[in-house]
Formats: structure tokens, C-alpha cells, sequence
């Protein structure tokens, strides 16, 4: 089959692999109709990831048909139409008991490795790093889907596009969850770091979710005319204006109730020599992550408001404002999302009308076209938010 | 603000290995400010003569004696600090010995030097030990820890295993499991009898915790099992290996496989993980 590789730096090629296989009962095989390339992967792409190997399959925003089940998935049948979540969990341990799928504690066969990075081990990932597991990914024609009777959520509804429901399986959830995070109340001003897909959605539900004024903050103008599509309220373009300043006020001085951090470890700064000092860091591997918008969410956030991060961290950062955020009583809440115990509201949702998460996308391309996809999104030509491929 | 802090930093006498070596790291750069600041002022008073390259020696010895302090006092690695001192005092002392034969200005003064440095030789060396079986004894004393990892008996070959894992079944069923699972890391009917593993209720009705506190033979002495960790062949490693394996095919009836992971959770997999991208295996 085809298969988006990950071929070190700044390079992905669509390689001919192996067809996939069965490898124990509770898997399943789907022939991917629709997978996207998530800001997360550009992560990858751009060599910030830890324990990458050349020959990586990427990808874990994916959907499609189930063509061949494992004797132990009982609820799938051949020729089901599937949107499956990017973490992989395994439904039985004391995690996924609480509906914590992304934090699952079997279905990371590299453990060791994560708790040696992390503490504890997260979930496995569908192509993102041996850390996660070292599973093959979605940006390909087939894929399997382990724990194939936990994770894939059926479509019944045909007239669902599958630019519709294609984004169930990442970021959607983890925009909603981080709205969600911030258990929005009547009045609630939020401001959003990051107008990006995942910052897209996270604008939309807070808007869902009650907010009554949503701040997008972004550099882009074609990416603050989405948000302000989404739902937002008013936008702020950072390489114009000093942030905190402006949040306050249009506050009136007391700063938003709650911050969404939808940007991750390659954040940029306007000024020069507050983003030269990261990008060095982060270049010579003294720290993993460039965290502007971390910083500038907590420091922004009103006295005991909240900050939920739901960009990706891989390690360790510097100048953490923890005095801000203890002095002040901040909260912040993160993770990676347990996209299992979103798929089914959200998917009610979308059948509802409350959103219709294919105003996203900016591009189709085909399978083979996807080193060109990592290449627009990237650089953000062509005014490109999200890429979806179609193998 | 007056705190005990005051004391640890020196100015209280210095009891223990610990304290002996801050005090030991802060006397460093007392000793390099002279050779740094005034290399010859310095050589003249040990009775050396001070021609450049005498002047160059003391300059780099200066800056070794402040990387020491650095190294002891702010970065807390006193250990390997103390034994590095041991080793800058051998070479001082080298270099003393080579002054006298060929750059001796005032013989009495020199064999002053040399008998300081050779009492600051048995002061370190002595600091050194002391902090080397101290750390011997922090390590293989388990008693203060929290029960789960790894800890080295410095003594002898041996790894001790102490780790726990929460399996989400009765521990009737955690029980039969545990004995009916293919371990290849130790015998489960010889660990039950000898108290090596233990089984508990876990708080919350979250399962049964399933307590490990074994010592397996380690062979091939410590290069062997050095060279058995290498390849995530240790005693220690197999034992988490299966312990997860046990875990995932408990409560899920399979074990995770991956791409890159296709037997499961394994140590070895995970050392020589760049060896196999994540993509389906031609015939798995």
C-alpha cells in the first residue's frame, strides 16, 4: 500500500509498505477514505519529537471502511463506515474505567520509554513517535486499528460527509475538551491562543458551551477571518499589538475568565529577541519547547481564572510563570484527549446542526500529494488550515 | 533571615562527609582566587620560580580549583566533586614535585606546599570514601523508599526488584492469572512461597495491587549484567516486561502490539527501537 513516511526533518515522502495485518484478536483493518494533517504533525515534521524514526508512518486524524476484524471485535462488521480516535486505549484498565482513554494503561507497548521521558506513559498514538507506542499511522491507504471494539465510532448517517465527521477523530474533541476545561459560565469572556483547526474549535465551543465574548489571537489575517467565522467575537493580531495589554482591555482590566492555549511547542513571539531566546534553546535542545503562548495565557488570565493547554509539549520548558499562576490562583488543565468520550455527543452534535466542523478545511489533496500538504501547511501558503487527504 | 541554611553552607563545623565536602568545595576557590588573581605574588610564596609557563600552570590550576567549588558547592555533586579533588591534589603534587627539581626558588617554603596539599590529599580522600559508602548504604537501603523501581545493591552483583502493578480484577482471579501466566523471568510458585510477591486489595475498588520485591541471580558479574542491561536483557527489565505483559493480557485479554512493538511491551525492542520504522512487517 501507500503510506506517508516521515524521512527525518522537513521531509515526508508517500513510500510503497506492507499491506497491514491482524496482529492480535481485538484488531481491525480499515481502508481510509479521508486523513488529515494535524498542527501536531508539523511537530514531527519539523524534528521537535523525540524518538522518531526515518520509515514512520504518520498520521492519526483518519476514517473509513472496516474490510477485516479480529475474532474478539464484537461490534464492528466488514464494510462498517468508521471515524477512528488517535489514541489507542484498551477499555479495561483503571484509566479507561474513568474515561481516561488518552492516558490508557496497556495499550502503550513502549511504556519504559514514556516514563522515562513523562513520569508515567500515555496512551498509545497512531504515528507519533516510539513514546506513544510505535504504531503505524493513518496517512496511508490501509491502517490498523487496534482495540478496534473500544475506539471506532460507527457512521450510520450517510448524508455526513466525511469532511463532516473526519475531524471526531482528533480535533474536534480536543478543541471542544478544551473549552470544555474551562467550565465556561454565563458571561464568560475566553480568549483563544492559536487560530488554527484546534483553536477553531475550541472558539466554536466556547461559544456552544455559553461563552458570551470569545478573543481569537492569531498572526494571520485569513486564519482570524475563520475565527471570527467560528464564533469569535473579536481578534487580535500579535505581531500588531502586546497581547496582555490588549486583553485587559477589552476586559475592562481584568482579564479574560479563561485561556485556551491551541498553539504548542513552536510558538512565536513578536519580538525578536523574546522569540530568538527560545528558538536558540529549543534549536541547541537546551529546552523542547518554545512556550510564548503558555506564558502569555497565564500572565493574561484573570485572578483565579483558568488555563487550559491543549497545544503539544514534549519535555521540559523554561521561564515557567509559576509565581504568576501561584500567587494568583490560576488553575491550569490539559492533556491529551480522551477522544473516546467525545465521539458520540460531538457526532450528535454535528447531526443536530449546532456545527458543522468541515469549515476547516482549506485543501484536498491526494494521497500522494502529501509531502506538498506538510509543505503549504507549514509555510501557511494558500491560505491553507487544514489539509485532508484522499488515498 | 537566620536558618539552618546558614549552617549548610559552611560556616557550621563540619560534621559528616557532606558538610566536610562543601566546606572542602568552598576552600577550592580560596585557594584558586590567589592563583588566578596573582599567579606569581602566589609562586613566589610556595618558593617556585615565576617564569611563564610556571605563571600558565597556576592560571589553569586556579580555574580547575573554581570549577571544583562550581561543581561541589552549586551543583551539589559532591561525590564525584571530592574525587576529583583526590585527583587534582595527586596531580598537584606531581607538579610540585617537578618545580622542585627544576624551578626551586626557597626549598623550605615548597616542602611547606607540598605538605599542605599532601594533608588536603588524606583530608579529600577521606571525604571522598566517606561520601562513596554513603551513597552505597542511601542505595541499597530500601526502607526509606516508596517501594516501586530499581535499586542497586552496591555490594555484591545482585539487582533487587522492588515494583507494583494494579491489575482491575479480584484478587482471586489476579491470583490464578499470576500463576497461570508464562513467565520466563522467575518461577511464580517459588515467589509465592517465598514471600517475593504479595497481593493486595487496592484502594477504591481499583483491583488488586500485585507487590513484587525479588532478587534475581544476576550472572556474568557485573560486566555481564552490565552488557544484559545493554540489550534490555537484565533481570530487572524482563521483569517489567512481563509484569505489563501480565497486566494487558489480564484485563484485556490481549497484549499490546504495535509496528515497532510487535511481541509487546519489551526492553530490548525499546533500547533498539530506530531499528524498525512503524510500518506493517512484510509476513507478521
Amino acid at each position: 500500500m501507500r503510506a506517508t513516511c516521515w524521512s527525518g526533518r522537513n521531509t515526508v515522502q508517500v513510500e510503497e509498505v506492507p499491506d497491514p495485518k491482524l496482529l492480535t484478536d481485538r484488531d481491525a483493518i480499515v481502508k481510509i477514505t479521508s486523513t488529515a494533517i494535524c498542527g501536531s504533525d508539523l511537530h514531527l515534521y519539523d524534528g521537535y519529537v523525540p524518538s522518531m524514526t526515518k520509515g514512520d508512518i504518520l498520521g492519526h486524524e483518519f476514517m473509513g471502511e472496516v474490510v477485516e476484524i479480529g475474532r474478539g471485535v464484537g461490534n464492528l462488521a466488514v464494510g462498517d463506515r468508521v471515524v477512528v480516535p488517535f489514541p489507542i486505549a484498551c477499555g479495561g484498565c483503571g484509566m479507561c474505567a474513568k474515561g481516561l482513554f488518552s492516558v490508557c494503561e496497556n495499550a502503550n507497548p513502549n511504556a519504559g520509554m514514556a516514563e522515562k521521558m513523562w513520569g508515567h506513559a500515555t496512551a498509545g498514538m497512531f504515528g507519533y513517535s516510539s513514546l506513544t507506542g510505535g504504531y503505524a499511522g493513518g496517512q496511508a491507504e490501509y491502517a490498523r486499528v487496534p482495540y478496534a471494539d473500544v475506539g471506532p465510532i460507527k457512521i450510520e448517517n450517510d448524508d455526513l460527509t466525511d469532511d463532516q465527521v473526519l475531524f471526531l477523530s482528533d480535533i474536534f474533541p480536543t478543541g471542544y475538551m478544551g473549552a470544555e476545561l474551562c467550565d465556561i459560565q454565563p458571561g464568560d469572556v475566553v480568549a483563544v491562543w492559536g487560530a488554527g483547526p484546534v483553536g477553531l474549535f475550541a472558539i466554536a465551543s466556547a461559544i456552544l458551551l455559553g461563552a458570551e465574548r470569545v478573543i481569537a489571537i492569531d498572526r494571520f489575517d485569513y486564519r482570524l477571518d475563520k475565527a471570527r467565522e467560528a464564533g469569535a467575537t473579536h481578534v487580535v493580531d500579535y505581531t500588531q499589538v502586546d497581547v496582555p495589554v490588549v486583553l485587559k482591555e477589552l476586559t475592562g482590566g481584568r482579564g479574560p475568565d479563561a485561556c485556551i492555549e491551541c498553539v504548542g511547542m513552536e510558538a512565536h513571539h513578536s519580538h525578536p529577541i523574546v522569540h530568538g531566546y527560545d528558538r536558540v534553546k529549543q534549536a541547541t535542545r537546551l529546552e523542547t519547547e518554545r512556550p510564548h503562548a503558555v506564558r502569555e495565557a497565564i500572565l493574561s488570565c484573570r485572578g483565579g481564572g483558568t488555563v487550559a493547554i491543549t497545544g503539544v509539549f514534549g519535555g521540559f520548558m523554561d521561564k515557567f510563570p509559576i509565581g504568576s499562576m501561584m500567587n494568583r490562583g490560576i488553575t491550569i488543565r490539559t492533556g491529551q484527549t480522551p477522544v473516546h468520550r467525545y465521539m458520540r455527543p460531538l457526532l450528535e452534535r454535528i447531526e443536530k446542526g449546532e456545527i458543522d466542523p468541515s469549515f476547516v478545511v482549506s485543501h484536498h489533496l491526494a494521497l500522494d500529494d502529501a509531502p506538498k500538504g506538510y509543505e503549504m501547511f507549514k509555510h501557511k501558503q494558500d491560505n491553507c488550515t487544514k489539509v485532508v487527504l484522499k488515498p | 533571615m537566620h536558618s539552618a541554611s546558614e549552617g549548610v553552607d559552611g560556616t557550621a563545623p563540619a560534621v559528616g562527609p557532606v558538610r566536610l565536602a562543601d566546606a572542602l568545595g568552598w576552600s577550592s576557590s580560596a585557594l584558586g582566587a590567589p592563583m588566578t588573581v596573582a599567579p606569581r605574588r602566589f609562586l613566589r610564596a610556595i618558593g617556585v620560580r615565576d617564569d611563564p609557563k610556571a605563571v600558565a600552570w597556576t592560571l589553569g590550576v586556579g580555574v580547575r580549583e573554581h570549577v571544583a567549588t562550581l561543581n561541589i558547592v552549586a551543583n551539589r555533586q559532591r561525590r564525584i566533586g571530592m574525587w576529583s579533588r583526590v585527583a587534582g591534589d595527586a596531580m598537584d603534587l606531581t607538579l610540585l614535585a617537578a618545580a622542585y627539581r627544576h624551578k626551586r626558588e626557597d626549598e623550605a617554603r615548597l616542602f611547606g606546599a607540598m605538605g599542605v596539599v599532601g594533608t588536603l590529599l588524606a583530608v579529600d580522600l577521606f571525604t571522598a570514601v566517606g561520601l562513596t559508602r554513603a551513597d552505597g548504604a542511601h542505595v541499597s537501603d530500601g526502607s526509606g523508599s516508596t517501594g516501586v523501581g530499581v535499586e542497586h545493591d552496591t555490594g555484591g552483583g545482585h539487582t533487587r526488584v522492588r515494583t507494583a502493578v494494579t491489575i482491575r480484577r479480584p484478587e482471586a482471579e489476579v491470583r490464578a492469572a499470576f500463576r497461570a501466566f508464562a513467565w520466563t523471568a522467575f518461577d511464580p510458585a517459588a515467589l509465592e512461597a517465598s514471600g517475593d510477591v504479595r497481593f493486595e486489595r487496592a484502594p477504591g475498588n481499583r483491583g488488586t495491587e500485585v507487590h513484587l520485591d525479588h532478587e534475581p541471580v544476576v550472572r556474568g558479574g557485573g560486566l555481564g549484567a552490565a552488557a544484559a542491561k545493554a540489550v534490555g536483557q537484565a533481570p530487572d527489565q524482563k521483569i517489567h516486561d512481563e509484569l505489563r505483559r501480565f497486566k494487558s493480557l489480564t484485563e484485556t485479554g490481549v497484549i499490546a502490539r504495535s509496528e515497532t512493538s510487535p511481541e509487546g511491551p519489551s526492553s530490548a525492542r525499546q533500547i533498539l527501537h530506530k531499528r524498525q520504522p512503524a510500518q506493517p512487517v512484510e509476513g507478521a
